[in-house]
């Protein structure tokens, strides 16, 4: 039990250090986030759609 | 994209539905002229240091009205379902951040008082996404303090080779800006570590699509599964065409980001010979040119291929001469190892004489079973002039390039 109480200990303390993966699931909500915009670098976030329906979509140009 | 773009055009100008963009690359401006080019006419945001932890693009999300995920694998089939659907109102669960920019200075002070890896990170993350170029290199230290109290993290190692990727040509830009009157400073040290940490990123995540299309980008068109920048010239034209003047591009992409992939390791001009084999030409003993290089990726493994990007730099009293032959490099490597071509020539601009930066590039691939790193031997040969009293000089500069293996 200790051991295991170890192990969660360890990984709660890591979980910040690592990046955390993209993984949006269905039915919860998005993880808000703020990011520049292209083309003036005008700080945008995702919550501020909220009220409308969303396609966001990640991609390169490459 | 376009796929969708067409799809909802009419959803998006009827107020249906929102599109919103993310783009995971270097260089904004190129997302923002493949936008202009196809005539995407929705809000993209930048997102060059996977701070969201893509692992791979492209990934379309249907959001609803609520912030809640309906859809992570939609088709545009799917779409209209989605539009048509009213989704129940539900309990706000996720904290929702403030759209402006966040306080630099704040937060550093923060980080300083109490210092942890992830926020040392996250100060990177802010000096690179809303600090602009005079940031990058307060960025760069966050993210090194970062990595000094965690360096296994594949994400910090990876920003911070997106950092050095941004210092690097942060400082060709002010070479450009004050070429003929100041100090060169050598830009390359800058990428060669972008290089080395999006390697270690890649070494710490090897299934990570983002980190290893960022290493592709500058490397071996036998690594490219596809291009990467080949749309851009066709992508100006049409634009020109429609009477628009296309997205300038601050960063022109060159060589490994055009190049396009190829399965075999070819080599051309294996007839060429060496233009002085004996020696002969003088050598440029006061090193007017400066040389450098850099191999992507940072250690070639056996039977791989390495990109050697070459860099000749003007001394700030010094420019070339442009009516002569162009700047030519002979190339010679070890045995069993095969080098794409042995005789390169530099692009040369029409004016009759110029300061800039000039780089070749080409490729490498090492034996099949290679254990210790190779010394590639190379000279160059070149034209140049001095700004003062304007004599010009044919010189011969000899270099050696080291390429690790894994």
């Amino acid at each position: 039990m200790s051991r295991l109480i170890f192990t969660v200990s360890l990984l709660l303390l890591a979980a910040p250090l690592m990046a955390q993966t993209y993984r949006p699931q269905v039915g919860r909500e998005h993880q808000d986030f703020l990011l520049p915009r292209i083309d003036n670098r005008e700080p945008v976030t995702l919550s501020q759609f909220r009220g409308k329906k969303v396609l966001l979509i990640h991609f390169a140009s490459w | 994209m376009p796929g969708w773009h067409a799809k909802l055009a009419d959803a998006v100008k009827n107020g249906d539905i929102v599109m919103l963009g993310v783009t995971q690359e270097q260089h904004p401006e190129r997302c923002e002229l493949f936008a202009q080019w196809q005539q995407f006419n929705w809000p993209i945001l930048h997102d060059p240091i996977n701070l969201l932890g893509l692992r791979a693009v492209p990934v379309p999300i249907l959001i609803d009205e609520y912030g809640v995920v309906r859809d992570t694998r939609p088709r545009t089939s799917s779409v209209d379902e989605f539009i048509g659907t009213v989704y129940p109102a539900q309990k706000r669960d996720v904290r929702l951040l403030d759209p402006a920019v966040p306080d630099l200075a704040k937060m550093l002070a923060d980080v300083k008082q109490s210092p942890a890896a992830n926020k040392w990170r996250s100060m990177g993350d802010a000096f690179v996404l809303w600090g602009g170029s005079s940031k990058i290199e307060a960025a760069v230290s966050a993210y090194k303090e970062s990595l000094r109290l965690n360096a296994k993290s594949g994400a910090t190692n990876f920003r911070l080779g997106v950092a050095y990727r941004m210092n690097h040509e942060r400082q060709l830009a002010q070479e450009a800006e004050r070429a003929g009157n100041a100090t060169v400073v050598s830009a390359d040290k800058y990428f060669e570590l972008a290089v080395e940490h999006w390697g270690r990123a890649l070494e710490l995540d090897p299934n990570h699509y983002i980190y290893r299309r960022r290493i592709q980008q500058y490397g071996p068109r036998l690594t490219k599964p596809y291009p990467f920048y080949d749309w851009i010239d066709q992508a100006k034209s049409e634009i020109k065409a429609r009477g628009e003047k296309p997205v300038q591009l601050p960063i022109e992409p060159t060589g490994a980001e055009i190049a396009m992939p190829s399965r075999v390791f070819t080599t051309i001009e294996s007839a060429a010979k060496s233009p002085d084999p004996q020696g002969l030409i003088i050598r440029d003993s006061s090193t007017m040119i400066e040389i450098s290089s850099v191999v992507v990726p940072k250690s070639v493994k056996s039977g791989g291929t390495g990109r050697v990007h070459v860099s000749f730099e003007p001394k700030a009293n010094v420019h070339w001469n442009n009516e002569a032959e162009p700047l030519r490099v002979w190339l010679e490597a070890p045995e069993g190892w095969k080098l794409q071509q042995h005789l390169l020539k530099a692009s040369t601009p029409k004016s009759a004489e110029s300061h800039e930066r000039r780089t070749i590039e080409f490729e490498v691939q090492s034996p099949r079973q290679v254990s210790t790193p190779a010394t590639l031997k190379g000279y160059a040969l070149y034209y140049i002039c001095e700004d003062s009293g304007g004599q010009c000089l044919y010189r011969r500069q000899d270099f050696v390039i080291k390429v690790k293996v894994d």
